[in-house]
């Protein structure tokens, strides 16, 4: 009862006409975002999250997170019509998406495609509003040992769920965790790291390091590339695009599946949208009756994956507002939104700030409602849009990426240390080493050394208080178990694991 | 390409390049923190972390390379399909409106950078460029400097720095 009175605020606050067009604006973006290859999730709301400043905090969550599912929504739209995934969530969809539009049934697979993205999305946050909350109440009994070792677990979570070498995407968490040590340290206040610059002596922001290495890195490497787009012509008017009653009650039962694997993949940090995706699909060719037809324009292999997809996006936000950990790079920048609005994610925000927590949750079912009608009556429109700005969307990106760096401090050496990351991540990409992990490194790296220091200064400096408390020492031995057994099972199976979560 | 071999087994020239800028970086930290104490008062002090990250990265450095010898490099796009000189123009354009962005201010810097990427990169005619560019210059100051208040520097045109809404 208290939920559903704590929801009704959330949508008082959502249904204001300020916060209704933010999120109209967010899931258009999120929309185009996801149908334009060469920008994802994490680079459009890093590049955004700038201009979202004078918005105040649940304005600019409110438009972060309707750009980070629409971008679920909108991938769907270049893997069928185009064979080009806009985001890695959608690569399975191209599987048998792509058949249909060439069977001259793209409306159809495009339909189902938004009718599962709106079931997985709506049932998820209503699996966020079940877990959320109490989840933040256990959280809220954790002392400094036990937060340490859980931010241990979530960054090996994401290490091995990402790439396809655990010792390189170990690499970039521990590169990460050292560029979350420039600047002041915590307990003495002394210059680290610093290298004698005094632009670095407040850290490494995270924002710079964000744009430049999801934002401006995508683009760069885009150059490499002039990319053509065939795109398949073909009927996408309102009653081409409505599946018939028939075919989604064919389809029902694996949007749930799709739901389900969604959302718990969803909770674990790591193993987010794609990995879901790729899951969903793989659950239902085994359990088909026909799985010959997977691969050859299977109305389920379209239904199934992006269900799971969109589900797995508000699975994602339950550890970022519970306990304040963020398993994607998208999740991440969300985290630090709430950090620069001077919010202090984690168990204590459903207290501090449930306006903007249960406002948040509420826009997302409203954002849902706004994204199915626009992925089912306006996809010409959006296909149109794509074709014609796509050759404007590089100095767009830079406009954005440099301003809104440039704007949060006016300060240009920010820019710079944009630039730089830029660079480090085209490094990062061409050595196979997984940007995403670093990126939570360098976020959740401040808050993991003054915890470990908090807890060592309770034991008089003994280490054994992380194996000695029972909370601690489970969270350590699932940090063991979780960076060993997908190696194990990756040995046995050979399966590779996706580049992006 | 090869680098190094060892034992028969050749290190690609990326991971040997990589794994040195590693050791590159594990040595800085180790240098830049070498007057820092490891333990203050029976507590960890500023140096314990970089020193455990260090370290963990050595070994991890090493686990790279000795990986790299074995293992098959994934390549994203064939070498004849990638085109180094489009990315590298992209970020010269870039770093040049970075260098214009405060001493000539947005509007100039903006319109000079869409001019030569719209010119040079994407190919339209130059009429068209210099239009959009002239419109996305615009733009730009309109909407962040008139309606979302971002200060944006001046420069050459520093009166246009104190219109706002």
């Amino acid at each position: 009862m208290e939920t559903l009175h704590l929801l009704a605020q959330g949508f008082s606050v959502a249904l204001t006409p300020e916060n209704l067009f933010l999120c109209a604006m967010g899931v258009v973006a999120g929309t185009m975002v996801g149908a334009l290859p060469g920008i994802g999730p994490a680079g459009a709301t890093a590049i955004l999250l700038p201009a979202t400043f004078k918005l105040g905090p649940i304005g600019s969550l409110i438009m972060l997170s309707g750009i980070y599912y629409g971008t679920q929504y909108g991938g769907t739209i270049t893997s069928v019509l185009m064979k080009i995934p806009g985001e890695s969530a959608s690569v399975v969809t191209m599987f048998d998406g792509n058949p249909l539009a060439r069977q001259g049934k793209a409306g159809l697979a495009l339909g189902l495609a938004a009718i599962g993205s709106f079931v997985g999305g709506t049932l998820s946050i209503v699996g966020l509003m079940m877990f959320g909350p109490p989840l933040a109440n256990l959280a809220l009994m954790l002392g400094p040992a036990e937060y340490f070792s859980l931010m241990v677990l979530a960054l090996s979570l994401v290490s091995a769920f990402t790439g396809r070498s655990l010792v390189r995407a170990l690499i970039s968490m521990v590169f990460g965790l050292l560029l979350s040590l420039v600047g002041q340290d915590v307990m003495t206040g002394n210059p680290r790291l610093t290298f004698g610059m005094t632009g670095l002596l407040d850290g490494l922001d995270f924002l710079p390091v964000g744009v430049g290495l999801f934002g401006l890195c995508e683009i760069i490497q885009s150059f490499e590339k002039k990319q053509e787009y065939e795109i398949i012509k073909t009927d996408l008017g309102f009653f081409s695009v409505l599946p018939s009653l028939k075919q989604i009650r064919e389809t029902f039962g694996s949007m749930l599946r799709g739901t389900g694997i969604g959302f718990l993949v969803g909770l674990f940090p790591g193993a987010g949208p794609t990995v879901s995706s790729f899951l969903a699909y793989g659950v239902e060719q085994r359990i088909s009756k026909k799985p010959e037809e997977f691969g050859h324009g299977a109305l389920v292999g379209v239904a199934a994956p992006e269900t799971a997809n969109n589900a797995a996006t508000g699975g994602q936000m339950v550890p970022m507002l519970s306990l304040g950990l963020p398993s994607s790079p998208t999740t991440g920048i969300l985290l630090a939104a709430l950090i620069m609005f001077g919010l202090r994610p984690g168990p204590t925000l459903f207290t501090e700030a449930p306006d903007v927590v249960w406002g948040l949750m509420a826009s997302m079912y409203i954002g849902n409602v706004m994204l199915v009608v626009i992925n089912l009556a306006f996809i010409p429109l959006i296909v149109m849009m794509m074709d014609r700005i796509k050759g404007y969307l590089a100095i767009v990106i830079l406009l954005l990426s440099v301003i809104g760096v440039y704007g949060y401090r006016n300060n240009v050496f920010d820019v710079w240390i944009m630039l730089t990351f830029a660079l480090v991540g085209y490094g990062l990409r061409e050595l196979d080493i997984p940007e995403t992990p670093a990126i939570l490194g360098l976020l959740l790296g401040g808050q993991a050394e003054s915890s470990l220091r908090q807890a060592l200064v309770l034991s008089d400096g003994s280490l054994s208080i992380l194996v000695s408390r029972p909370i601690s020492a489970t969270f350590l031995a699932l940090t063991i178990v979780s960076l060993i057994l997908p190696t194990i099972i990756l040995r046995k199976k050979g399966i590779q694991t996706s580049d992006e979560v | 390409m090869s680098g190094p071999a060892l034992f028969g087994y050749r290190i690609p020239i990326k991971q040997a390049v990589g794994g040195i800028v590693i050791w590159a970086l594990i040595a800085a930290v180790l240098w830049s923190t070498r007057k820092m104490p490891f333990y203050d008062e029976g507590a960890p002090g500023p140096r314990f972390m970089p020193v455990v990250l260090s370290v963990t990265l050595a070994v991890l450095n090493v686990c790279y390379w000795a990986e790299s010898l074995t293992r098959e490099e994934p390549r994203t796009r064939p070498a004849e399909e990638r085109n180094l000189l489009r990315p590298a123009v992209f970020l010269t354009f870039t770093v040049l409106f970075v260098l214009l962005w405060e001493p000539a201010g947005a509007l100039v810097a903006v319109f000079l950078c869409a001019l030569l990427e719209l010119r040079y990169l994407e190919r339209y005619a130059w009429g068209k460029s210099v239009l959009v560019s002239a419109l996305i210059s615009v733009a730009t100051l309109v909407l962040f400097q008139i309606v979302l208040g971002v200060a944006l520097p001046g420069g050459l045109f520093e009166m246009l720095s104190y219109v706002r809404l």
